[in-house]
């Protein structure tokens, strides 16, 4: 237990640390940022004084850490200028519809991953570990900005699928599932995107962890104690490969919210990535940090996430 | 003979590996004082984790002890900073137990000989070469060994190699931990003769280097010694010249160590009948 | 000093190729990449024939002069009354062969006509040429880019891991930390804070450093465990022992035995950073106009009419495809490499 609140901690410091951090980086702009914002003809005087009354913006580095600090604590994490409203509901509705995306392709990749990579370790050398690698090394090869530009120029040239978005326009009179299906047609293409993306380095972990815990002694002594094939494969071989799998699974929570940014914007969907894209470009500087920090907090949760696993499936670390 | 260097006291602790603090620390040393003379051969004899290759490598200022003075002509070198550290460190050599860690893997034999007069000395590469050829015929080193990796060498070629690197810079004192422990039973006498040659016949009695030989054969060490100390659990429990202690052991771990060494044994027929 | 192994030759020697055609980039390609053409737009690529209308086979190739079809602004159609032969080794638009020698001759051309071989974009410009030109610029930025990070991860590391105490300690977890913010999205943030409308030699220096020394962490941990084992074994303490000053002992014994560390850091970085850049600019944020970069000749991609009706401005992606089989193929062999190696130990 111990163990856990180590980690926790640990996990804790690494945000505080984080969000530092991020505010050195955006401050990174030359010259003084609040008089560059006073010449801007987008920010009303009304905002600015806001801005200077709450967060200090016209203050050194230091102090409008600690004004952007007390904002988090009231549930605000900063002003934007852009939007001219609190930046807390401007990110989570965006982020709610990153992690729709993210959430099922992530589900999607590892139901297909896994199973893929157990055949395939398990049938290493023969014809299915080929295809299965050969497809694996075909994908790992394209690059994420042509995997995603290509099925975007299929899904146009055959129209079975929309293109952009993530709601037709005029679909909120529709019933509700009318409007469903129609949500569903528009994640397809982003949910392709993200799942093939993600295949081939999740088959290769798997594959190769798997493979390895075939290799085992204590898995070759329960085959030749007659244990059937398939209870080998998923209790005991699965069991040993478990170590390795749950940290990449904790990778891929914690990508939940920073990986999809590029398929996002290929596929116009109104999620974190696009906005966030927005905010840099106008310097909307509480959005951007707003933004990286929420995807930092999901990395270290998932690594946190990935220790908790690792800490009740592992007998071995709870003795440590 | 002057004494040039000596160990006073030295405690030296390593910290326990367990969880629990509350284990004691183990004491590698435990007040242990040494008198090293000029051109003296001493034997540091007891078995692992009696503390002997700790005192090596305190003696050789690898490892600084927690307590304890180090004195080498009179100069504590516990108490002295880097840079004098790095002056007095040539005239103290040590020849490691493992030469294959010893060596950098991408070096050749000739490299790794010349690597001392690299940094201490300001001869051109003819001149390092001219000597490193001399230092090979002295140590009964073939001179073509010079191009091959210094890894691609026997394990006995190796160790004289190692003991030429040490001689180099002509230490006044030159310690073998454990040196000839990896090495085959006849090899081992090859070197053993090696170094008496190189205290005796080499040079003057000035250029002598004193040998300090750790081991944990009682016997080699006696081959090679004029006075043995012995060692356990951190503390010296007997020393004297080497024939009184062969000859009339007092202390039951002197006892042990002679009967366990390869060679002359009082209980030798004591073998447990097949 | 073992040569490498087959497989990593053959790969490196294919790398190497492909790099090399890209490096003579000027005297591949056919045209000038920022020549405008306003008069086609949106070509598509010129098809090669060797047989004309009649069925008569030329020895030498040749494609057709492209007209817009009546009533149309961009759909084109082949005008078979004008062929148009491909010379070989021709005199062209100058440039700088390597960026240093003026030249002016090129791998081929066409000979009374513009044969735009996968087509035009938007202004005209010969897609064929931009892709070269564009390669070079974004595999440089690539390569560079690594050369930063790889160069601060080793002093970093090195300087870390053999002196140990409150440097390493503070060095690693600003690692950790580092490592913990998401790579891209800080990458554009930082890019984004730091001066936009800047020229493209500018701009692609920014992206290199930027790129380059926010990568620095990954780099500095791999090396610090390399320099804490080296650190520990008797060479290096017997060198210490001869007076060796810190200095020396980085240098001589500790760096070298980073090499391999480095290489299989860098096959993995490379293509990586390669990515990055791409993206940069396929946003906006990277490589400016007029100047090429296989990531600004796709953004054209994010308007759906381009994206429906042009599709050869997708070929900057496919052109990308060998560099990145190139890079991966080099991992593994340098990882199947050092796998035997240690067997044979």
């Amino acid at each position: 237990m111990r163990y856990l609140l180590r980690r926790f901690l640990h996990a804790a410091l690494l945000l505080a640390g984080a969000s530092v951090l991020a505010f050195l980086f955006t401050s990174l702009a030359p010259g003084n940022y609040f008089d560059e914002m006073r010449l801007n003809p987008q920010i009303s005087s009304e905002t600015l004084a806001a801005l200077k009354a709450h967060y200090d913006i016209d203050k050194p580095l230091v102090v409008r850490y600690a004004a952007w600090l007390k904002s988090l604590a009231h549930g605000e994490m900063g002003y934007s200028f852009a939007y001219n409203a609190p930046v807390s509901p401007l990110l989570a509705v965006r982020a709610r519809n990153t992690l729709l995306l993210t959430v099922i392709s992530t589900l999607l990749a590892w139901c297909i991953a896994l199973p893929l990579g157990v055949w395939s370790a398990e049938y290493t050398g023969r014809w299915v570990d080929r295809v299965v690698t050969g497809a694996s090394a075909f994908l790992l090869v394209i690059p994420d900005i042509a995997l995603g530009l290509g099925l975007l120029i299929f899904a146009v040239k055959t129209r079975w699928l929309p293109t952009g978005g993530m709601v037709s326009v005029g679909s909120e009179g529709m019933p509700f599932s009318a409007r469903l299906w129609d949500l569903l047609l528009h994640m397809v293409l982003p949910v392709a995107i993200l799942v093939l993306g993600a295949q081939p380095i999740l088959v290769r972990h798997v594959r190769s962890a798997v493979a390895e815990a075939l290799e085992e002694g204590f898995v070759r002594a329960a085959a030749a104690h007659g244990i059937p094939r398939r209870r080998l494969l998923w209790h005991y071989a699965l069991r040993a490969a478990a170590n390795p799998l749950i940290s990449l699974f904790g990778f891929s929570i914690g990508a939940l919210l920073s990986g999809s940014l590029l398929v996002e914007v290929i596929t116009s969907w109104p999620g974190l990535g696009p906005f966030l894209l927005e905010a840099i470009l106008a310097r909307d500087l509480y959005v951007v940090i707003g933004g990286v920090l929420l995807s930092t907090v999901f990395l270290v949760g998932g690594n946190f996430i990935a220790d908790v696993l690792l800490f009740w499936a592992d007998p071995r670390i709870r003795t440590e | 003979m002057e004494v040039l260097l000596t160990a006073e006291n030295l405690v030296k602790e390593y910290p326990s590996r367990r969880l629990r603090a509350r284990d004691a620390a183990v004491r590698a040393l435990d007040g242990v004082s040494v008198e090293i003379q000029a051109g003296a051969r001493i034997g540091i004899v007891g078995v692992s984790g009696s503390g002997k290759s700790t005192l090596a490598l305190c003696l050789a200022c690898v490892e600084k002890p927690d307590s304890g003075a180090i004195r080498f002509l009179n100069r504590d070198l516990t108490q002295v900073d880097e840079s004098e550290l790095r002056e007095v460190r040539p005239q103290i050599q040590l020849v490691f137990q493992d030469s294959s860690s010893a060596f950098n893997p991408k070096f050749t034999a000739g490299e790794v000989l010349e690597e001392p007069w690299m940094l201490q000395r300001t001869w051109n590469a003819a001149e390092r070469r001219e000597r490193g050829a001399e230092l090979l015929v002295r140590i009964g080193l073939p001179g073509n060994i010079l191009d091959r990796m210094a890894l691609d060498l026997s394990g006995g070629q190796r160790q004289r190699l190692a003991i030429a690197r040490a001689l180099a810079l002509q230490p006044k004192v030159l310690i073998l931990d454990e040196a000839l422990s990896a090495l085959d039973y006849s090899v081992q006498a090859q070197i053993a003769n090696l170094l008496l040659d190189a205290s005796f016949k080499a040079a003057p009695a000035a250029e002598r280097p004193a040998i300090v030989l750790i081991s944990h054969d009682l016997v080699m060490a006696a081959r090679i010694s004029e006075e043995i100390v012995v060692m356990e659990s951190g503390r010296i429990v007997e020393r004297g010249s080497t024939e009184k202690i062969v000859r009339a052991p007092e202390h039951a771990t002197t006892r042990e160590l002679l009967a366990c060494s390869t060679g002359v044994s009082g209980k030798f027929n004591q073998r447990p009948a097949v | 000093m073992k040569s490498p192994p087959r497989k990593q030759r053959i790969v490196l020697l294919f790398l190497v190729l492909l790099h090399g055609i890209v490096l003579v980039g000027g005297f591949v390609a056919p045209y000038d990449p920022i020549r405008q053409d306003r008069e086609r737009p949106y070509a598509p690529p010129a098809r090669i024939h060797f047989v004309d209308g009649q069925g008569k086979f030329h020895p030498r190739p040749f494609v057709y002069a492209q007209r817009l079809r009546a009533g149309s602004f961009d759909q084109y159609e082949d005008d078979c009354a004008t062929s148009i032969p491909l010379k070989f080794f021709v005199s062209g638009a100058s440039y700088r062969l390597l960026g240093v020698i003026a030249a002016k001759g090129h791998l081929f051309g066409a000979d009374g006509g513009t044969a735009n071989l996968l087509g035009t974009d938007g202004y005209g410009r010969d897609l064929f040429s931009r892709i070269l030109y564009g390669g070079q610029i974004s595999l440089l930025a690539g390569l560079l880019a690594a050369s930063v990070s790889l160069l601060a991860g080793s002093i970093v590391g090195s300087v870390s891991g053999y002196f140990g105490g409150w440097t390493d300690s503070i060095a690693m977890r600003l690692a950790e930390l580092c490592l913990a913010l998401p790579w891209l999205y800080l990458l554009f943030g930082v890019r984004a804070f730091l001066p936009l409308l800047v020229s493209p030699v500018k701009a692609f220096l920014i992206v290199v450093i930027t790129i380059g020394v926010l990568g620095w962490a990954r780099p500095a941990r791999l090396v610090r465990g390399v320099a804490l084992s080296a650190k520990e074994r008797d060479f290096v303490r017997a060198a210490r022992g001869f007076g060796a000053s810190h200095a020396y002992v980085l240098r001589r014994h500790i760096l070298p035995q980073t090499k391999s560390v480095i290489l299989t850091q860098a096959a993995i970085l490379i293509p990586q950073y390669v990515l990055a850049e791409v993206t940069l600019s396929f946003l906006g944020l990277g490589i400016p106009e007029p100047a090429p970069s296989w990531g600004n000749l796709l953004s054209s991609l994010q308007q759906y009419s381009v994206l429906s009706s042009y599709w050869w401005m997708y070929l900057p992606a496919v052109a990308m495809v060998p560099f990145f089989f190139g890079y991966l193929a080099l991992s593994s062999a340098l990882q199947e490499g050092r796998r035997a190696a240690k067997m044979d130990l």
